[in-house]
């Protein structure tokens, strides 16, 4: 097991280091000058002579090759040191550190409110495959997921619910219920298409699980169907939900674009979706640095999770290792 | 005679504006509304103190520190009303805005126009307490001009000065001296927000200083909070030394949808709502029974946008060509399709309203003969019959490049398309993002393309864009060169009589108008609207003065 753990991280390292690069050397090589951005230096009247935009690129750090750019963003990075953004100047750590919370507080919860959702969904399904529930709730489900997040989200605002639409907190309150009710209707958004996704892919593999010996087995000394389903046929199948979840984890912390910007939340998906567009290395390269460890975590995870939910797989003999 | 007309009205709009209620009769509501004219009976009345102002910005700001960043956002949250400067314009006197006094009492221009001298306001204080002096006014040009300090787009108007301090044992007395006379250098100065030297000391570059997003500053209101992505909140400042402010605090709410923005304003969450969409401000304010709860102004700062030809392509090199362009152009069909007609046409490189410009040079009418004329004349012809007109074997094919997030020319682009391809000119669309777009029209690297040209203040200076030394580094992108502009930028530059340098403006303008480097498009007003409550609010080129608004509490 502690072998097993080392060569995962160790093997998650290399990896890290090859996005990082990877996405160092893509931000620093786009087109676009992050200087020539810089209060429209050179489009406006007052505008910046070549010799002050060279320094400018040199305050910043532009005018050194790529490589060693990369080799020192990583020393800083050893160091804890994420640098500072082009745009205003601040620390890096720090806007990550306003704008992650922010995300986790949308993305966990619709994670587990999708979740919670989608189950009884999928096996209500599987249970009678083709039958008048299967068939409405697939129709529901896929009406679902084919709604733009756009629209939905924009129906969402003008219709007269009631409910907060923009912001986490109401001017001057600043109560778990108000928050609460300013959730709601990004929640929603953020809901609605992973309940679709998960509660196909639970039903596909309920299905795949049914045609198994053992279900026939169960069914065979006599159990209940309800029996059969739930704890024998589930079980199983919720392996397959254990990929889902390592593949969806890094999403918790790289944000929404569009539900962020519609609803004013300041969350990671705002902040890198203005530093692509703004050219500011250091903060993409942060956020890049952020969902890059948060997919080598959501994997480890789900590996762990394999083992503990599958006796057949043991982390040690799976590789040969004794 | 369309556009006399249109003249008129607005000559007539900032009478009614500046001067209250006209002698004319009863105000009509329904014209106000129309044109976007704040109700003259909005300036009477006693004023009510006490409130919170809120504002809708689509935006936040990169910093609050007008040092280091020159974006519009932080001159209207700022200046004026949190940081001064030793003159301000005087809001009141469109659309010329002379200066009138701020943090100077008073100032002196030596004959020469080379020394400025301004006697400072005494008793003044920081909003942290501190004293106000010229140490501050030197510190602030200080800063300026420190080269690890990221200020280009204030140090170029200071490349002239020889050299500012206080008076010897006089604080409260700043002396500048310049090398060479230019008429905006006075302006430049004398309209510097300045800062507190006592905290730029410890600011070094100020992208990491406490001041960089807390500024401190002698204004009618202090800063008070800013939270990320939400929103920016200012007090009023108890110790200012003018005329206070009425309302207790200004909140900033950002809120970037615009849908989103316009649900809010018809809850009523906003006291001012900056930047409607054109099809809001036009219709949905009205269809939303917003009329009468809220007012519409429509306000004219100087700006233009236009299509410019790069003359460095042989294609445009030949002034014939360039003038045919222009007559393929509807360009009024174009205002009133695709701008819902609340753009104004403009022929003119300054302020539309300014007397530097000519209003006898009219746009070119739309006219696709006279367009085929002129491009015969100068040798462009379909030759081979492709369709396609040709000189000296090259086909008249080029690229036209675009901000991809351009509205405006998404539409425009496939119309002026549309229109070329009739007459044998063959135009593609290339869209790419800001970041790129910025750094290509840098490079001139493109044959044509659009954008907009804005500036905070009437006064202003057409060298960067239109003199032929401004092609390498400046903001002569298209590579105009013409050695009678030339000549008279340089002469204006060092004329300080405004009547003579805006007669030398308008004879530029008339070359230009000949030469047609530019198609001349249209100045595009900001579209805002207040709620009702609403009292003492002036729009102007400097924006809003907020510590002249009140709320009305009935």
């Amino acid at each position: 097991m502690k072998r097993f753990l080392a060569r995962r991280v160790l093997a998650m390292l290399a990896t890290a280091l090859g996005v990082t690069l990877v996405a160092f050397a893509v931000a620093r090589a786009a087109p676009g000058d992050p200087v020539a951005l810089q209060g429209d230096l050179g489009l406006r009247a007052g505008s910046a002579s070549v010799q002050q935009m060279r320094e400018y690129r040199r305050l910043m750090g532009l005018d050194e090759p790529i490589l060693a750019g990369y080799l020192r963003w990583l020393w800083h990075l050893f160091r804890g040191d994420l640098g500072t953004s082009f745009r205003d100047g601040r620390p890096v750590l720090s806007l990550l550190g306003e704008a992650l919370p922010v995300t986790l507080l949308l993305s966990i919860p619709s994670l587990l409110v999708g979740y919670v959702l989608a189950l009884p969904v999928g096996i209500a399904s599987a249970a009678r495959p083709g039958g008048w529930l299967d068939r409405a709730l697939s129709t529901l489900v896929f009406l679902l997921h084919s709604l733009p997040l756009q629209w939905v989200a924009l129906v969402l605002v003008v219709w007269p619910s009631g409910l907060p639409i923009q912001g986490l907190h109401s001017e001057g309150t600043s109560s778990f219920g108000d928050l609460l009710a300013h959730l709601v209707l990004p929640l929603a958004c953020l809901s609605y298409g992973s309940v679709a996704v998960i509660s196909r892919f639970l039903r596909s593999s309920m299905l795949e699980e049914m045609r198994q010996d053992y279900v026939r087995t169960a069914r065979a000394k006599g159990l209940s169907e309800s029996a059969v389903i739930l704890r024998h046929a589930l079980p199983n199948s919720l392996l397959s939900l254990i990929t889902l979840f390592g593949l969806t984890f890094p999403a918790l912390a790289s944000g929404a674009v569009i539900v962020e910007r519609i609803f004013g939340l300041p969350g990671m998906g705002k902040l890198t979706f203005e530093a692509v567009l703004g050219r500011d290395v250091p903060v993409v390269m942060g956020a890049v640095a952020l969902s890059g460890a948060a997919t080598a975590l959501g994997t480890l995870i789900s590996d762990l999770l394999y083992a503990a939910a599958d006796p057949r797989i043991s982390l040690e003999e799976r590789r040969g290792w004794r | 005679m369309i556009r006399v007309a249109c003249r008129l009205a607005i000559v007539l709009l900032a009478a009614a504006s500046t001067r209250g209620f006209s002698a004319s009769g009863p105000p009509d509501a329904d014209a106000e509304w129309r044109e976007g004219r704040l109700p003259a009976s909005l300036t009477q009345g006693e004023p009510v103190k006490g409130g919170t102002l809120v504002v809708r910005i689509d935006q936040e700001p990169p910093s609050l520190d007008g040092i280091t960043d020159s974006a519009l956002a932080i001159t209207w949250m700022l200046e004026r009303k949190v940081i001064e400067s030793m003159a301000q314009l005087d809001a009141k006197k469109h659309p010329d805005y002379p200066l009138e006094p701020a943090l100077a009492t008073g100032w002196e221009i030596s004959p020469d126009q080379l020394t400025f001298t301004f006697h400072l306001r005494r008793g003044v204080v920081w909003h942290d307490g501190a004293p106000f002096s010229g140490k501050d006014v030197v510190a602030t040009i200080q800063k300026i001009l420190d080269p690890g300090v990221r200020s280009l787009h204030l140090r170029n108007n200071f490349a002239d000065l020889a050299d500012i301090s206080t008076a010897p044992g006089d604080d409260f007395t700043v002396i500048a001296r310049y090398r060479k006379p230019y008429f905006l250098a006075f302006r430049a100065l004398a309209t510097l927000p300045i800062y507190p030297a006592h905290l730029l000391a410890k600011a070094g570059d100020m992208l990491h200083a406490p001041i960089h997003r807390a500024p401190v500053g002698t204004g009618p209101f202090r800063f008070e909070q800013w939270k990320s992505g939400d929103r920016i909140s200012f007090v009023r400042n108890e110790r200012y030394w003018g005329r206070k402010a009425h309302v207790d605090r200004v909140v900033y709410r950002v809120v970037a949808d615009p849908a989103v923005g316009f649900q809010l304003l018809k809850q009523g969450e906003f006291d001012l709502y900056l930047q409607l969409q054109p099809q809001q401000w036009l219709r949905d304010l009205e269809a939303a029974g917003l009329k009468g709860r809220v007012h519409r102004i429509r306000f004219f700062n100087p700006n233009y946008n236009w299509i410019g030809w790069n003359e460095e392509r042989t294609f445009f090199a030949d002034a014939r060509v360039r003038q045919a362009l222009n007559y393929a152009i509807d360009t009024e069909a174009v205002r009133k399709t695709f701008l819902f007609g609340l753009d104004r046409p403009t022929t003119c490189h300054f302020y539309l309203e300014s007397s530097a410009c000519d209003p006898s040079l009219a746009p070119r009418p739309y006219d696709p003969a006279q367009a085929a004329k002129l491009l015969d004349e100068a040798g462009w012809q379909d030759h081979d019959g492709d369709g396609i007109r040709d000189k000296d074997g090259v086909p008249f094919r080029f690229t036209f490049l675009m901000n991809a997030d351009s509205v405006f020319l998404a539409k425009l682009a496939p119309y002026l398309q549309q229109e070329l391809a009739k007459l044998g000119v063959a135009m593609e669309i290339r869209k790419v993002d800001w970041a790129l777009f910025t750094q290509l029209i840098g490079e001139h690297r493109f044959d044509a393309t659009s954008l907009r040209w804005g500036n905070s203040d009437v006064a202003q200076d057409p060298y960067e864009i239109w003199h032929s030394s401004q092609m390498k580094d400046g903001s002569n992108v298209i590579s105009f060169k013409d050695p009678r502009v030339d000549a008279l930028i340089e002469q204006a530059r060092a004329t300080l009589d405004d009547a003579r340098r805006n007669e030398m403006y308008r004879k530029m303008g008339r070359v230009l108008y000949d030469e047609a480097p530019y198609v001349f498009l249209y100045s595009r007003p900001s579209l805002d609207a207040a709620r009702e409550r609403v009292r003492g609010l002036r729009p102007s080129v400097a924006w809003y003065d907020l510590q002249d608004v009140w709320l009305s509490r009935r």
